[in-house]
């Protein structure tokens, strides 16, 4: 009796939220990619190859008007083949926030939300906005083993404030926001206190950009200031993870650190140009440089003592038609901190693809990961894609 | 009879010309009586959002591929596909919606008409004293 009377009360919440979802316009809305890859790695004692077919990321949306001044909006994001039986992938609150709109020249937003940092950040994971399927080196996180995106941009903010400004012919994008350090938060230096996710330190993330538009032409200059935590799991590539390294970097402690970002785009003829500029740089106390000045030796030569770092890409995008593009792309990571990027990282794509519908896009890349001192870190990858994008 | 040849196809060429016309249309409540072709562009890319007195403008397009859409789109100096993704990068980001698509001219002129703050584009032959027009294209 009591299972048919829990049953009819679920019946009944679930239908009564079927209709508040109606009623109160919610809009559900998202998208995914589906992908095939071949990668064929190749360098001293590293030569294997792999295909594998991936879903690689669906993200489930939902945003709703709360009043004309207010509206919410939620992004989950599922990556990897997500299957928690399984224990595949991951589920990801990507954002949820409250906005409340002043004007076009003032809104606010408040909540876990993606910050504005240069053009891509905000759409990095976006897939049928994006002509590739393999992003430009930082912002793929596949390729997470290798590089943290979180050295080089904010992922998270808690809250912006951000608009538009008419100057005569040209507009004036703003944005300034606050969030917690990144990469995984400064609390993991002390893992005992179990406080993992969460910001521990009295120091934040204070980050913004600046942009022109005109016409088709659009230039911006970001920038952020917060603390990095060099000895935390997200700072250092995946396979130094659990080695003596995080002991050496974490004995750093959190360092003071200032991200500048210059993106640029224009379109004309049917040409699509885009690039972007990422440098991080630290400024150390006299007792970190001191420190720092020992790591070498202490690490036998695995990294070295300057924390700085710094990536670009240019993409060209040539749109044949409404239904057929093509690109091709270069980008260059370098990271001062660790041998295996020290000399660089070089990523070579070219790709194209067509668009039967509004709604979905059919790629195809092919990319090739390179270290630019082969010598050092052996390394290079060639990566073959084809994947589907779905907007729903 | 050369003289009334040449008047009848110049009223033809005329009548063709207007009936091949764009106007950009708005709710009558719109504080503002004329626009250009760069103020559109930013309301159809959903950069602006609103009208000078505050009040939020709601934008339709046509959903089928036409003459008219063709034109329109020609006048603001946009693609299908470019606006396209601007909607969706708007959309995907939760910073709006994408434009309520209608189906012919009469349909825009009626949800322009009835939506306080309402933007639209039709025929120009096509405009009724229940909207206001803001712009003419060719």
């Amino acid at each position: 009796m009591k299972r048919i009377l829990l049953v009819t009360v679920l019946c009944v919440l679930i239908l009564q939220a079927g209709a508040f979802a109606q009623v109160e316009g919610i809009n559900i809305f998202g998208y995914y990619q589906g992908q095939f890859e071949q990668s064929i790695v190749s360098g001293k004692g590293l030569n294997r190859a792999w295909n594998t077919l991936n879903l690689q990321q669906m993200n489930i949306m939902l945003s709703k008007d709360l009043s004309p001044a207010f509206s919410s909006f939620i992004s989950l994001q599922l990556s990897t083949n997500f299957n928690s039986a399984k224990g595949w992938g991951s589920l990801n609150v990507e954002e949820a926030w409250v906005k409340y709109r002043g004007s076009d020249y003032f809104n606010i937003k408040a909540g876990l939300l993606v910050p504005t940092f240069n053009n891509f950040n905000e759409i990095k994971t976006k897939t049928p906005l994006l002509p590739y399927i393999m992003r430009p080196l930082v912002y793929e996180s596949p390729m997470a083993d290798l590089v943290s995106a979180t050295n080089f941009i904010p992922e998270n903010a808690f809250f912006q404030i951000y608009g538009v400004l008419p100057a005569g012919p040209v507009k004036i994008d703003y944005a300034v926001y606050a969030g917690n350090n990144q990469p995984d938060f400064i609390s993991t230096v002390t893992k005992s206190a179990s406080l993992s996710g969460q910001d521990t330190s009295k120091f934040k993330l204070f980050g913004g950009r600046i942009g022109v538009r005109s016409g088709s032409l659009k230039i911006g200059v970001s920038g952020t200031y917060d603390r990095t935590n060099p000895g935390s799991p997200y700072a250092l590539p995946a396979y130094f993870r659990g080695t003596p390294l995080f002991t050496v970097a974490g004995m750093i402690g959190p360092v003071v650190r200032n991200r500048i970002g210059v993106d640029a785009s224009y379109q004309v003829a049917g040409f699509t140009v885009e690039g972007e500029y990422i440098g991080v740089m630290h400024t150390l106390t006299e007792s970190q440089k001191s420190f720092l000045k020992m790591v070498p030796l202490l690490t036998a030569g695995n990294l070295y003592d300057d924390l700085d770092k710094a990536t670009y890409y240019v993409t060209l995008v040539y749109d044949f038609n409404e239904e057929w593009y093509s690109y091709a792309s270069y980008a260059k990571l370098q990271d001062n901190f660790n041998v295996v990027f020290h000399s660089g990282m070089n990523n070579y794509s070219v790709g194209g693809g067509y668009r039967p519908t509004g709604s979905v896009v059919v790629k195809a890349q092919y990319a090739k990961y390179e270290m630019i001192d082969r010598v050092v870190a052996d390394f290079a990858m060639d990566r073959y894609s084809l994947a589907v994008s779905v907007y729903f | 009879m050369n003289r009334i040849l040449l008047i009848t196809l110049f009223v033809i060429l005329a009548v063709g010309a207007a009936q091949a016309q764009v106007a950009v249309i708005a709710h009558k409540g719109v504080t503002i009586s004329s626009s250009n072709a760069a103020a559109v562009t930013d309301i159809y890319s959903l950069s602006t959002k609103e009208w000078k007195d505050g009040t939020t403008i709601v934008v339709f397009d046509i959903k089928a591929e036409g003459p008219t859409r063709t034109k329109f789109y020609n006048y603001i100096g946009k693609s299908p596909s470019e606006l396209k993704k601007t909607w969706m990068r708007v959309q995907l980001s939760g910073e709006g919606k994408a434009p309520t698509g209608v189906g012919s001219d009469e349909e825009m002129i009626q949800k322009v008409a009835s939506t306080p703050g309402a933007i639209g584009y039709v025929t120009a032959s096509k405009v009724s004293g229940d909207v206001k027009v803001l712009a003419t294209a060719n």
